[in-house]
């Protein structure tokens, strides 16, 4: 699906299958479960971590000055995934890493909702110059969402992370917006 | 756990007191960085950092003082990342006042700090991440083990054009094969 076929509203994505929105208190069981289920998560998420991050002071809501947690609700309601963004002090670059629920049937499509979606909202609200997601080497499917986005593979780090008792690696997909391609080619020719 | 490293020219060690790590702060943080720019945090935040652990703390970020063993000067901040279960790397990073970089000081801080962290704690890889027109880093990485392993482009913005961040490593194999291991003084 192209970004022309996302309809958004209020600030937020909404896409075909899924919409984009901050946390609520109501979802943090389904977030919770979501983030143990991630293998990129790093700490072990329970409900009882999930909710003293949530009720901080320092970083309230999980909509702080670090992270910025968007849940994926599918339009008829229930949390299917989440997408984690991180936003550079420099304007216009974002990074993040992103999870649908295992098992699904429907995985693939909403995880490339989930992408094309994002996408959409950053381009019409944040004029971002580059996004990127981080994926373990494994996760084909994440892989394929992200190209599906427009998104390609820019930096693969070996050894970073166990996974299923083996070292994993974690690669970047990266978009970059036309001004950034222009600028960097214009750069290159110097 | 060893945590002061003694080689042929540097020491790393804790600071001594809040004062000691602000003041270093203080002075590397003051004139902007030719390739990162300006930089600055609040000297609250700062002693807030060092007040429970001395500004180690393996779970969230750890500094350490460069001393100078010829002089016994404290001339920069060898630092690292977060060490967390089932996560096999780190990334160091190394600060210097202007007067001591460009003398090999920063090859050896590093490396003491890569016995500490390969020695301390199972990790299989440590990075480095710096900027492409920063020609005597990239050039540092090299002479302290390290390799380079790509990039993302356009991370970084100066002077209006985009800067790629460059990533550097090295595996707890190759710091195996590094002479500061034969030299180096734990404690």
């Amino acid at each position: 699906m192209d970004a022309n076929e996302t309809k958004i509203e209020k600030g937020f994505a909404e896409g075909r299958h899924v919409v984009l929105r901050p946390v609520l208190e109501a979802d943090l069981a389904d977030l919770a479960r979501l983030m143990a289920e991630n293998p990129q998560e790093s700490l072990p998420w329970t409900l009882q971590r999930l909710k003293k991050k949530f009720e901080s002071e320092k970083e309230p809501g999980l909509w702080g000055k670090t992270d910025r947690v968007f849940v994926a609700v599918r339009t008829h309601g229930g949390v299917v995934g989440y997408l984690t963004e991180r936003q550079s002090k420099q304007a216009g670059i974002f990074w993040g890493f992103t999870h649908v629920a295992d098992g699904l049937d429907d995985r693939g499509e909403l995880g490339r909702d989930l992408i094309s979606a994002y996408l959409a909202y950053k381009q019409k609200w944040h004029n971002p110059l580059r996004l990127s997601f981080d994926i373990l080497g494994c996760e084909d499917e994440k892989a394929a969402w992200l190209q599906a986005g427009g998104f390609a593979l820019e930096l693969k780090c070996e050894r970073m992370v166990m996974h299923l008792g083996r070292p994993e690696s974690i690669c970047t997909y990266a978009w970059y917006s036309d001004e950034l391609k222009q600028r960097l080619a214009s750069r290159d020719k110097e | 756990m060893h945590n002061i490293y003694t080689g042929k020219r540097v020491r790393l060690r804790p600071f001594s007191s809040s004062e000691e790590y602000t003041n270093i702060d203080d002075k590397l943080m003051e004139v902007p960085s030719e390739y990162w720019g300006p930089h600055w945090r609040p000297l609250g935040e700062r002693t807030e950092e060092y007040a429970p652990a001395g500004v180690i703390d393996p779970a969230s970020y750890s500094a350490y003082a460069i001393e100078r063993l010829d002089t016994g000067q404290l001339i920069g901040v060898e630092e690292h990342g977060s060490i967390r279960p089932g996560v096999l790397w780190t990334w160091l990073g190394t600060h210097f006042l202007e007067q001591h970089q460009r003398q090999g000081l920063g090859t050896e801080a590093k490396q003491l700090m890569l016995c500490g962290l390969f020695e301390s704690f199972p990790l299989e890889t440590v990075y480095a991440i710096t900027v492409a027109n920063h020609r005597p880093a990239l050039r540092g990485l090299e002479r302290s083990g390290f390799r380079y392993v790509g990039e993302k482009r356009g991370m970084f913005i100066a002077d209006g054009q985009p800067v790629d961040e460059i990533y550097y490593v090295i595996t707890r194999e190759e710091w195996e094969q590094l002479p500061v291991r034969q030299y180096v003084t734990r404690g």
